[in-house]
């Protein structure tokens, strides 16, 4: 099967006071045809940064990409210019994002937005394009194709706008969408639905999703395989069983950890001691050791690198070992 | 055919709420006494400089050394001057200076200013530096002294003055473009638009530029009144459009020396000039309220 997308050691740095400050370091992971993977951690993490720089949309300067590559279906992403870039974007890989409530521009109506995409990627009449996005949104399921078409954005729900932002995104059938948490500003019934309509339209239509998100419940249920990232490195890269299973990073144990599951009865939840820490402050060593209940004097001399275990099971840790054993 | 019904019925239920929507903004402008004021001042004017040339037989050159020192009667809405021409006919012929003055300049610093403000707002770096020195320099002279010098080098025709007043306005349209793009540039809307593959200059022309309509639109008649004001004391101070033509800061000049006299030589030009700032004040404001997002929201 060919991977849609390609990451290779990618470290991709931010302008702090004049100098560059790596936020990623070394992010190597690819998603194949048609695979749902989803990338977990917390905020700061490096997760957005990363979708970000797959789609070319961070401001240069402050960001710039120290090293890596990303081959985006058959492209060297970060070779192309402006203009050809503006080519890929919406064709062969689309995006939505967080915040439904701001990301459709409040002076036009959805269906003058919707007509517009649909226009920039195909040569055809206005009144086809127009047909062709009222199909759009009587696919994502609002109610009243016609007549919404009409609506501006502040006359939708959070849902509904969600519900656009994916029209708009798929309207030129992209091969990969990368979804950057699309469901954490809704709340969690529209989030569901939401979530089975994105899984419902990657099935018929075959196409690869990056789902980024901080909650492992929706990683659990959507994606095939999953990569955890902790301070802009990937910690952990398996098979979603596998990881759920026996995940094999410190960090990723906590992440589960800290996950409550109904019916049991806690004072207080699990949380992982600390905070990340800030990018201009790494730590020396691996960038967990500081919050890492298994930390040794090895994790605070060098970083590990991200070994493959067998089965595609990834893991950036030395005593990985440990965790294994006590699995069994 | 039911469901078509159906959908008929529903676009036309929309039709009706967009028009609401723009009722809406306009009741907000109609509620407001001094808006309605304002524009109803506006307008007048605009008629008064297109027909109220009809109203005399006196026309606004033309001196008459029987007919100097009168004051207002019925022959002579407004008097005569100290060569005999009718005031009134120099009212309106003032009129229509100083109107074509205000729009032009206003429209001509409007399309300099946001121009140049998108490109520097969405292009930053290098060149916005250099751009905005180069306009904060300019808004740190003083204005009339600026658009003297300027018209002088350019020589008074009315398009002279109304260039060299719109150039004096164009900072004041920079920095306020310039501000609300860098704004506006980093909205999530602008982020998608870049994702689903819209080209830099359909963005900034399609999806920044609509956002700024209302704040332009308030932000020329503010410049109108300006205008007006630039341009009396321009040609009270001798540098506005020559002779014969007859704009009200001259006549105010002229009328200055003869105002125990003749008081009417200047009361007139200066009531117009009052009753012109103040129009484009009042209609400014009302479309700021009527316009305005946060006052909206409540």
């Amino acid at each position: 099967m060919n991977n849609i997308l390609e990451i290779k050691n990618l470290s991709v740095a931010f302008q702090f006071s004049g100098k560059p400050v790596p936020v990623t370091k070394d992010v190597t992971f690819s998603i194949a045809d048609g695979e749902v993977l989803g990338v977990v951690g917390e905020s700061g993490s490096g997760k957005s940064v990363t979708a970000k720089t797959v789609m070319r949309l961070l401001a240069s300067p402050p960001s710039s990409v120290l090293e890596g590559s990303i081959m985006l279906d058959g492209h060297d992403v970060l070779n192309l210019t402006e203009r050809q870039m503006q080519r890929i974007r919406g064709n062969s890989v689309a995006m939505i994002f967080q915040e439904p409530m701001t990301s459709l521009n409040p002076v036009f109506t959805c269906g003058d937005q919707l007509v517009e995409a649909i226009l920039l990627h195909q040569k055809i009449l206005h009144k086809k394009a127009w047909k062709q996005a009222v199909e759009m949104l009587d696919l994502v399921g609002i109610p009243m194709p016609e007549t919404r078409m009409k609506a501006y954005p502040h006359e939708l729900s959070g849902g509904m706008r969600q519900r656009v932002m994916i029209a708009m995104a798929l309207c030129c059938n992209p091969k990969l969408l990368i979804a950057d948490e699309p469901t954490t500003a809704l709340d969690p019934t529209i989030q569901a639905q939401i979530i089975d309509l994105i899984l419902k339209l990657q099935k018929e239509r075959g196409m690869a999703v990056l789902y980024i998100t901080h909650d492992l419940g929706v990683v659990a249920e959507t994606c095939q395989r999953v990569v955890v990232m902790y301070a802009g490195m990937v910690m952990e890269i398996a098979d979603v069983v596998d990881l759920f299973k026996h995940p094999l990073h410190p960090y990723t144990l906590g992440l589960m950890k800290a996950m409550p599951t109904m019916g049991e009865k806690r004072d207080r939840l699990y949380d992982i001691e600390g905070m990340v820490p800030h990018i201009t402050q790494m730590p020396q060593g691996c960038r967990f050791h500081t919050r890492c209940p298994y930390a040794q004097e090895d994790c605070r001399q060098t970083c590990p690198d991200l070994v493959d275990i067998g089965g595609g099971h990834c893991v950036r840790c030395f005593h990985y070992n440990e965790l294994k054993e006590a699995h069994e | 055919m039911d469901t078509a019904k159906k959908t008929a019925a529903a676009n036309q239920q929309v039709t009706v709420k967009q028009k609401t929507n723009f009722q809406k903004t306009l009741s907000r402008f109609f509620s407001r006494s001094i808006a309605v004021i304002g524009l109803v001042i506006v307008v007048l004017m605009v008629f008064f400089s297109l027909f109220g040339g009809y109203a005399t037989e006196y026309d606004f050159s033309n001196r008459n050394s029987k007919h100097r020192y009168q004051g207002p009667s019925a022959e002579h809405y407004f008097g005569t001057d100290n060569l005999g021409r009718d005031i009134y006919a120099r009212v309106v012929d003032g009129s229509k200076i100083t109107i074509v003055v205000a729009l032009g300049s206003s429209l001509f610093a409007m399309v300099l200013g946001s121009l140049l403000g998108l490109f520097s707002g969405f292009k930053g770096g290098m060149a916005d530096s250099v751009i905005s020195g180069f306009m904060n320099s300019l808004w740190a002279l003083p204005t009339i002294v600026l658009a003297m010098a300027i018209s002088v080098a350019l020589g008074s025709s009315i398009t002279n003055i109304a260039i060299s007043i719109g150039l004096v306005n164009i900072p004041s349209f920079y920095r306020i473009v310039r501000s609300r793009v860098l704004s506006i540039r980093e909205m999530d809307y602008i982020m998608a638009a870049r994702a689903i593959g819209r080209p830099t200059w359909k963005i900034i022309f399609q999806h920044v530029l609509p956002n700024l309509v209302s704040t332009l639109i308030v932000e020329t008649t503010m410049a109108c009144s300006k205008a007006v004001i630039a341009e009396a004391s321009l040609s009270f101070l001798g540098l506005g459009v020559p002779l014969p033509r007859a704009s009200w800061g001259m006549m105010l000049k002229d009328g200055y020396a003869l105002l125990e006299r003749a008081p009417w030589m200047s009361i007139f030009p200066g009531l117009f000039i009052m009753l012109l700032v103040l129009g484009f004040n009042f209609l400014g404001d009302g479309l700021r309220d009527a316009f305005d997002v946060k006052i909206r929201a409540d």
